[in-house]
């Protein structure tokens, strides 16, 4: 059945007709014209919002006459829900009692693990389906037999029933923003600091006294400091937890503590830092800028700019802190390499197959040319057919022009599998970023003035105290919603 | 199945087609004339558009090439569409004579075209299955292994 709607632009007229039960969409500027960005608005608020063929769209801009197809239906891949076991701790419940109770003597960032511990399974199967323009989805098929080995990092193993993710030694488990679980053995050491140069063991790191000033820490793993971190770069793939704070009073360039997981500290002062998932902080943040995917709990924060994904959850909030709430304002600093690297697979693997089928053309080719050439050897004596020449040059182009093609068909199935590793981390990465819960801001004390909210569409200066209020995000519509606390 | 072979010279009726084809997920083809065949695969064509005003090709060649009886394997036909403009000429009179699925007026709107297309590619029944890139590597697999066999036959008779 053949659906159309017609989209009135600031100078013109858009005609949008969908086929297919909506798989497929095709534009038509019916009169005036329209720059591309009107275009991309327009379909856009009119709910169509996938496969957009951007071409399409550009041709439309330069004045193309007639039908054209502006989105269509792609295939995608669900990956899962992966249950992390080492992180059982973290879910809802324990995080809104720890809110509830304001205590954080549970928390554990640590993670030890023990030899063939089950760290990871999964608890929804992955499956392919159809992404219609409008954003519905049609299941096309399970994907059970999917190898979950790509979950699997250095030490760690999958199970013989291809079910579940174990350990191998004993030691100290994490995984990444990308979903891979990792475990690497202990190492304790008394301090670090500058004279130690850069530190990049390949272990979890506990540090019984202080990571001093001017220190570089890059490990795959953990790092355990059970006095304060200070003004030190530290690059951590798991996670970071400093009894005792992170301070840069310093306030040296090159701090900063970048954590893939989750970081838990006393207090944060004059520090940037990132992290992957959580930031627990039992008294306060100051003057930081302090980056989380998902959430932050911080009883106090002062002078700070904050940029939280989902959940900020604080008693007082003073001294004109900038908070911007929300998805689109924490992004991995990785996420743009890793993106490029993905596009230039999907480039390898299209050329990939172009190039299997000019073989394949090839092989078909000189097939053709021995059977015309065996009809004409028909009449003659099997010896006379066997002894022909050209026939045994054409079994022997063919042999070689099966192998190359064998060879590319290799080539292929190694660029295939990089790109569907990759495609599964950035799934995983947006699933765990672009949750259904509502970013939200929850301030149990106050709200001073001259602190200020951003939002994509909203920007909230706070002129007068707010006490006791939820600040939450309208995602759809970019704009904050405030309400007292119930 | 996956191509879609036009065979035709208007570069606007090969633009509209292809447009809509790849965005139905199949993959255009062009031929300008029957010699070069040999840059398509019988068994890969879903359709094929033939214009049968122009001289370039003569569509019983086509007919023939594709869907003689020697070819067409376990009853399966490729769907033959005629392209036309001038309903009246002697050309068109004398391509209607001869066996085709469908027929296409030119100029066409792209709706008229996908009707086309719904029915002759039994749109409602297809899987999707065949546009991933896992089923399209198995099938270059699969055609490895029958070209193996074949190889093996082939030699069996230079061994004899």
């Amino acid at each position: 059945m053949v659906k159309k709607k017609r989209l009135l632009l600031t100078n013109g007229l858009l005609e949008v007709t969908e086929l297919w039960d909506g798989r497929v969409v095709m534009g038509e500027i019916r009169y005036g014209s329209a720059k591309k960005s009107e275009l991309k608005t327009s379909i856009h608020n009119n709910g169509y919002r996938y496969g957009i063929l951007e071409s399409s769209l550009d041709m439309l801009e330069a004045g193309h006459k007639g039908q054209i197809p502006i989105a269509k239906a792609e295939l995608d891949e669900d990956p899962g829900r992966p249950w992390f076991h080492f992180e059982d701790a973290l879910n809802d419940s324990n995080f809104n009692s720890w809110i509830e109770h304001g205590n954080f003597d549970s928390i554990d960032f640590t993670y030890p693990v023990k030899k063939d511990e089950r760290l990871m399974s999964l608890s929804q199967r992955p499956y392919r389906f159809l992404r219609f323009p409008n954003g519905e989805q049609e299941f096309i098929s399970d994907l059970a037999d999917r190898d979950i080995s790509i979950y699997s990092g250095e030490n760690t193993y999958v199970n013989d029933q291809g079910s579940a993710v174990h350990a191998l030694i004993d030691g100290h488990a994490h995984r990444s923003i990308y979903g891979t679980v990792a475990v690497y053995p202990l190492r304790k050491v008394k301090n670090i600091g500058k004279m130690h140069g850069r530190v990049e063991f390949e272990n979890t790191l506990e540090v019984e006294q202080d990571v001093r000033s001017g220190s570089r820490i890059s490990i795959p793993s953990n790092l355990i400091v059970h006095g304060v971190i200070r003004s030190s770069h530290i690059y951590v793939a798991g996670n970071v937890t400093a009894e005792f704070g992170l301070e840069n009073m310093q306030k040296l360039d090159h701090s900063r503590v970048y954590a893939g997981q989750s970081i838990f500290a006393n207090s944060i002062k004059h520090y940037p830092v990132w992290a992957g998932m959580f930031i627990m902080v039992r008294q306060s943040i100051e003057h930081s800028m302090v980056q989380a995917i998902n959430s932050i709990v911080a009883p106090v924060i002062n002078s700070s700019e904050i940029r939280v994904g989902t959940k900020l959850f604080c008693r007082n909030i003073d001294k004109r802190t900038q908070i911007y709430l929300g998805p689109d304002y924490v992004v991995d600093p990785n996420l743009k390499n890793i993106k490029n690297y993905h596009r230039q697979h999907e480039k390898k693997l299209f050329d990939a197959f172009m190039r299997l089928d000019e073989k394949q053309l090839e092989v078909e080719f000189t097939k053709k040319k021995a059977l015309s050439h065996l009809a004409k050897l028909n009449k003659l004596s099997k010896s006379s057919i066997s002894s022909d020449v050209l026939l045994s040059r054409f079994f022997v182009n063919i042999e070689e022009d099966l192998q190359k093609f064998r060879l590319e068909i290799e080539k292929c199935q190694d660029t295939l599998l990089v790109y569907q590793e990759e495609l599964r981390q950035l799934n995983f990465y947006h699933s765990h970023t672009r949750t259904d819960k509502k970013p939200e801001i929850v301030v149990v004390g106050k709200l001073s003035p001259g602190c200020t909210i951003y939002a994509p569409h909203q920007t909230l200066r706070v002129r007068e105290v707010m006490e006791h209020v939820s600040i939450s995000l309208n995602q759809s519509s970019g704009t904050l919603e405030v309400k007292p606390l119930s | 199945m996956r191509h879609i072979l036009i065979i035709d010279r208007d570069s606007t009726t090969l633009n509209d087609i292809s447009r809509l084809v790849t965005a139905l997920n199949f993959e255009p083809v062009v031929l300008f004339n029957l010699n070069s065949q040999n840059n398509v695969i019988r068994d890969e064509v879903a359709v094929i558009f033939v214009d049968i005003e122009t001289k370039m090709v003569n569509p019983k060649d086509v007919i023939n090439y594709f869907n003689s009886p020697a070819k067409v394997k376990n009853n399966h036909r490729i769907p033959i569409v005629f392209m036309y403009s001038n309903s009246d000429s002697k050309l068109v009179k004398e391509g209607r004579a001869l066996p085709h699925d469908d027929e296409l007026k030119k100029p066409f709107t792209l709706e008229k075209l996908f009707a086309i297309l719904e029915k002759q590619l039994d749109l409602e029944s297809i899987e999707y299955e065949q546009f991933t890139n896992e089923y399209r590597l198995k099938e270059m697999k699969e055609y490895a292994k029958t070209m193996e066999d074949w190889l093996e036959k082939f030699g069996s008779i230079l061994e004899n």
